[in-house]
């Protein structure tokens, strides 16, 4: 009896140690979408784009839902910069000058391709969808800094700085720069990151 | 239940526990780093003679105190997206660093502290005069509970954040230096990146090519807080670089 006690005891610690060896990628639930993915936050003082793409590898997972979102930030920031030029041209009545047309396109194209800095991502999720990782995420991206950026281009043109300088919506692109730069000021001293949960003992 | 059949449940249930439930112990400068400036961590699977595992992590922290230094980051990755899905079409990033520093770091840098545990050897240098505090020489559980940062990544106007992650890996080392890796690739992408795409739309269907290109590189780059998810077997790595 008792050495059928040990056999099975020792059988069972046997099988159930080696069953246990993996230790991680456990299957998990899916888990809910977080919240700010389907409530994508509204700021006007920034430009969000939520993206979720799944792989089998992890990273890629990670990666694509990232670039998805900042390409969707460069759609939002050229909808944005096509609007204000309208707003110049028909302020100032330039529709019909091409060449003026020109320089501010090219100013705006400088502007959405160089001035996708500062864009990060401000949540992230990674969850197990079946076989493959599937990853949420929301990219932010100032807009003051787009703004500042297209401020310098027209001030670095002399014809669109004459042009534009005594407008309306001049003076508009101006405040948001200055409030922007304020803002930034205000937020000068660097926060501490939030400190990790309370260890186990 | 008779008690032979008591005692086998009772005891796979203590094992199943004793095993799989165990978090996993680190240094406390291992997973808390923030403050520690101008120092580096470096670990490396446990070898057969523990003086060996001893230089490899050195060897390790030395790079990455060279890494954090300064970092060059270049190359690019393209996706094509189409009806049926987003497909990776390649990357080519590489890093740089200064290996004039790494070889000063071999030479010159202190090691303040190490710690061995089952699976993995842990050393902390300093390139400074830094001393470790007391309070930071201890170790401590990996905090089950999924701390804030990991979902809510932290933004400053003082520094830029990003945080990498990696899955477990044959070696718990890979895993640790995947996610570290990533996590300075996505500091190098949310201080600049270009990124062109074409979008085709053709009869109902339509398809998406995106290129993303990142030229950029990186002082002084700070671990701040590393994380092990064990339940789903992911680690995290948080990063930050002080901006301008």
């Amino acid at each position: 009896m008792k050495k059928l006690i040990v056999l099975s005891v020792s059988f069972l610690a046997v099988v159930l140690i080696g069953c246990s060896g993996s230790r991680g990628t456990q299957t998990a639930n899916t888990g809910d979408i977080p919240d700010w993915f389907t409530n994508v936050p509204q700021d006007p003082n920034f430009l969000y784009a939520a993206n979720t793409q799944a792989s089998q590898d992890l990273q890629l997972a990670i990666d694509k839902a990232v670039t998805g979102a900042r390409s969707e930030i460069g759609r939002q920031l050229e909808v944005k910069l096509e609007g204000l030029q309208k707003k110049f041209s028909e302020e100032t009545g330039t529709g019909n000058d091409a060449q003026l047309l020109q320089m501010f396109t090219q100013a705006e194209k400088t502007v959405v391709s160089t001035t996708l800095n500062g864009s990060r991502v401000k949540y992230q999720k990674q969850l197990k969808d079946g076989d493959l990782w599937r990853s949420y995420v929301l990219v932010e991206y100032p807009i003051g800094a787009a703004n500042s950026a297209l401020m310098q281009q027209i001030k670095n043109n002399d014809q669109m700085y004459t042009r534009f300088r005594a407008s309306e919506s001049f003076k508009e692109l101006q405040d948001e720069v200055d409030k922007a730069d304020k803002a930034k000021q205000d937020q000068s001293q660097p926060q501490t990151p939030p400190q990790t949960q309370p260890e186990q003992h | 239940m008779s008690r032979p059949v008591f005692l086998c449940v009772f005891v796979s249930v203590f094992i199943e526990t004793a095993v799989v439930g165990h978090a996993q112990v680190y240094p406390r400068w291992f997973l808390n780093p923030v403050g520690l400036n101008g120092t580096a961590a470096g670990y490396t699977q446990n070898f057969f003679l523990q003086s060996s595992s001893d230089s490899a992590a050195f060897m390790k922290a030395c790079e990455n105190l060279a890494q954090q230094h300064y970092t060059e980051f270049h190359g690019g990755q393209a996706y094509w997206e189409t009806e049926a899905g987003v497909y990776w079409m390649g990357d080519n990033f590489t890093e740089k660093i200064d290996t004039a520093f790494l070889k000063d770091a071999f030479s010159h840098a202190k090691k303040i502290a190490n710690c061995s545990t089952k699976n993995m050897t842990f050393v902390l240098v300093s390139g400074n005069e830094l001393t470790l505090p007391d309070s930071m020489r201890s170790t401590m559980k990996c905090p089950a509970k999924e701390p804030g940062w990991v979902e809510a990544i932290p933004g400053s106007s003082g520094y830029t954040y990003a945080e990498g992650v990696a899955p477990q890996y044959f070696y718990e080392s890979s895993s640790w230096e995947a996610a570290e890796k990533r996590a300075r690739f996505n500091l190098a992408r949310s201080v600049k990146v270009t990124l062109e795409t074409m979008q085709k739309d053709e009869d109902r269907s339509g398809q998406e090519i995106r290129n993303e290109e990142v030229s950029e590189s990186l002082r002084d780059i700070e671990v701040v807080y590393r994380w092990h998810d064990v339940a789903r077997g992911l680690y995290y790595v948080l990063m930050r670089v002080p901006n301008g």
